[in-house]
């Protein structure tokens, strides 16, 4: 027990046990179905087909649909798709700067009875893509 | 190291005996040693009973957090629990004896199960709490989940445990590696109890204690040689 | 420190310096701006390289470690020591950054997401390990409680990394390190941030180097260690870690 070559031996079976326990557990996670459990935010499809109590504070997230961005006085006006579904959002407040139709965002907010999402927080969540200026994607 | 131990065991009394011997004696401490229940239930019925009162009075909010809160009072609650590992030892001084007799994964194994058992009588007495104070829900899925994930709190706790077996200082210290250890029991087990699909949870909990019980397992025996 | 071979002593320094200034060019002058973010996607030309070597420096806790465990030599405990504390800063420099890079592309400093949490959760872990360390005052009893938990606490590691692809979250998917073969990034980017992680590794070797050599000194270990002996393992024993 002593000596480094025993040491070894028993260390590297007992390393061996806790890599193979952590990809059992790897696989498990995969086919468990876990990534549709813990949401940052709802989309769109998932609101219109379980529509939330009305007073639950959650998160809308999808691409603002090109063309739906209206801003009247400082409320903004836009739609947030997920290519199947779209929801109507109203939001009062400051857009951040990199905010863009046709880029992702996350709001937070209520969805109202008259199928409005009311937004009080609007997070832009953009891509793992970066390009340079003048070429899309 | 195999041969050794065969050759342990045929002179010694068979592992479920010892573990069984191990497991009745560290349970008296924990029904009536003051490192057990006596300290650990009355601080869960504490913790209730302030949430009750700074998150009330909205009966809605107090439904909503309390499968949390008493998760969370449960992994706040083993860090005092971890003493349980070698509080019967300390009292007799027989924690150096103890590790030169009974093999590691034994010591483990049973240390384990004493764990689980203080954490669920804590676990239970904090929902039972909850659903009297907090007007908080029983699932079957949430108590499926309490029973999974304590598993992996109890193997986390028992290596904390031994850590400080041989140490009077870093008590303080336990608490911010067992509320860490413990995010996966927290997270899922306050979750499979709300879901509507509790299964992912659940497997969640189950990789948990795959990974959880191979690495104590692992690492168990370095914390015995002193 | 002391007495390190004078070549291989300058040689280090001199490449570190020398990708940095290159990494330094790359960033902020030679790279695009980003079509979608504008200058603020500049940071991440430090901010991913901060979070990789922090994984790296965690990884070399857990090599160290476990060589701890076999060879008990306190060498390698103190390497994992300042693997470690390289890995805090680190992280904490990656969670900075990032939270100055969420403010003006997310909108808020910081969000309840999976990634965010994890990491700090991950800062916290390494922190109580760094604690776990001075517990004891046998350097070889502390060595071994301390590598014990360095290998536990690596597990943490995965969790940050695959908690962007497991879940939804805010913080994107990883661009180069993700499960697609090419990686949607201009090539030019691509390399600027190949020469910042470069950098980042360089420094993070010589500042463990330079911390094993004082730990070694302030240690109380006299003439076990030939002197020469410390400082080349070290260089071998980080970077082959984590690859």
């Amino acid at each position: 027990m002593t000596r480094p070559a025993q040491r070894r031996r028993t260390l590297s079976l007992r390393l061996l046990v806790v890599v193979g326990a952590v990809g059992g557990a790897l696989a498990l996670l995969g086919v468990s179905g876990l990534a549709d459990t813990l949401v940052y935010y709802r989309t769109p499809t998932e609101l219109l087909a379980e529509p939330p109590p009305e007073d639950e504070r959650l998160r809308l997230g999808g691409l603002v649909q090109v063309g739906s961005l209206e801003r009247v006085g400082s409320e903004a006006r836009f739609a947030v798709t997920d290519g199947v579904a779209t929801l109507p959002v109203v939001y009062s407040g400051a857009l951040p700067a990199v905010f863009a139709e046709g880029q992702g965002a996350v709001v937070e907010g209520w969805l109202g009875g008259d199928g409005v999402f009311v937004g009080d927080l609007v997070l832009v969540k953009h891509s793992n893509e970066y390009r340079p200026v003048g070429e899309a994607g | 190291m195999s041969g050794r131990r065969a050759g342990l065991q045929v002179r010694r009394p068979g592992t479920l005996r010892t573990v069984a011997v191990l497991v009745r004696r560290d349970a008296r401490i924990a029904l009536g040693g003051v490192d057990g229940f006596a300290s650990v239930l009355p601080f869960v019925a504490a913790g209730v009973v302030l949430a009750g009162l700074v998150l009330g009075p909205d009966p809605a909010a107090l439904r909503t957090t309390a499968p949390g809160l008493v998760w969370l009072l449960v992994l706040t609650a083993a860090v005092p629990l971890a003493r349980l590992v070698a509080a019967a030892e300390r009292d007799e001084d027989s924690w150096d004896m103890l590790r030169g007799l009974v093999p590691p994964g034994v010591l483990l194994l049973a240390k384990a199960v004493v764990l689980w058992g203080a954490l669920a009588v804590t676990w239970s007495t904090g929902t039972l709490l909850a659903v009297l104070l907090l007007d908080g829900a029983v699932t079957v899925a949430g108590c499926a989940a309490a029973v999974l994930g304590l598993v992996g709190v109890a193997a986390s706790l028992t290596v904390f445990g031994a850590l400080l077996a041989a140490s009077a200082r870093g008590a303080g210290l336990l608490a911010a590696l067992v509320l860490p250890a413990g995010l996966p029991a927290l997270l899922a087990g306050t979750q499979a109890g709300v879901a509507d699909e509790p299964w992912p949870w659940l497997a969640l909990l189950v990789a948990y204690d795959l990974v959880a019980g191979a690495t104590s397992w692992a690492v168990f025996p370095f914390l015995l040689e002193e | 420190m002391p007495r390190t071979p004078a070549p291989g002593g300058a040689l280090l320094p001199t490449a570190a310096v020398t990708a940095s200034g290159a990494a330094l060019v790359l960033a902020l002058l030679v790279a695009p701006e980003d079509a979608v973010q504008g200058p603020a996607q500049r940071l991440m030309y430090v901010h991913v390289p901060a979070a990789w070597v922090a994984y790296l420096a965690f990884a070399a806790v857990l090599v160290c470690s476990v060589a701890y465990l076999v060879r008990r030599d306190l060498r390698f405990d103190r390497c994992a020591q300042a693997a470690a504390e390289l890995g805090i800063g680190l992280t904490a420099l990656a969670i900075g950054l990032g939270m100055l890079w969420g403010r003006p592309v997310w909108g808020v400093w910081w969000t309840w997401d999976a990634r965010l949490v994890t990491t700090t959760v991950l800062l916290l872990v390494y922190v109580a390990y760094l604690g776990v360390r001075r517990m004891a005052d046998d350097p070889h009893v502390a060595a071994r409680r301390s590598a014990a938990v360095g290998v536990v606490a690596f597990l943490n590691v995965p969790v940050v990394h695959f908690s962007v692809v497991w879940w939804r979250t805010l913080h994107q998917p990883p661009t180069v390190l993700g499960p697609e073969g090419s990686p949607p990034i201009d090539p030019v980017m691509a390399w600027a941030l190949a020469a910042g992680v470069v950098a980042f590794t360089l420094l993070a070797v010589l500042v463990v180097r330079r911390r094993v050599a004082g730990l070694r000194a302030a240690g109380a270990e006299p003439a076990a260690v030939p002197p020469a002996a410390g400082a080349a393992p070290v260089i071998t024993v980080v970077p082959g870690g984590g690859r």
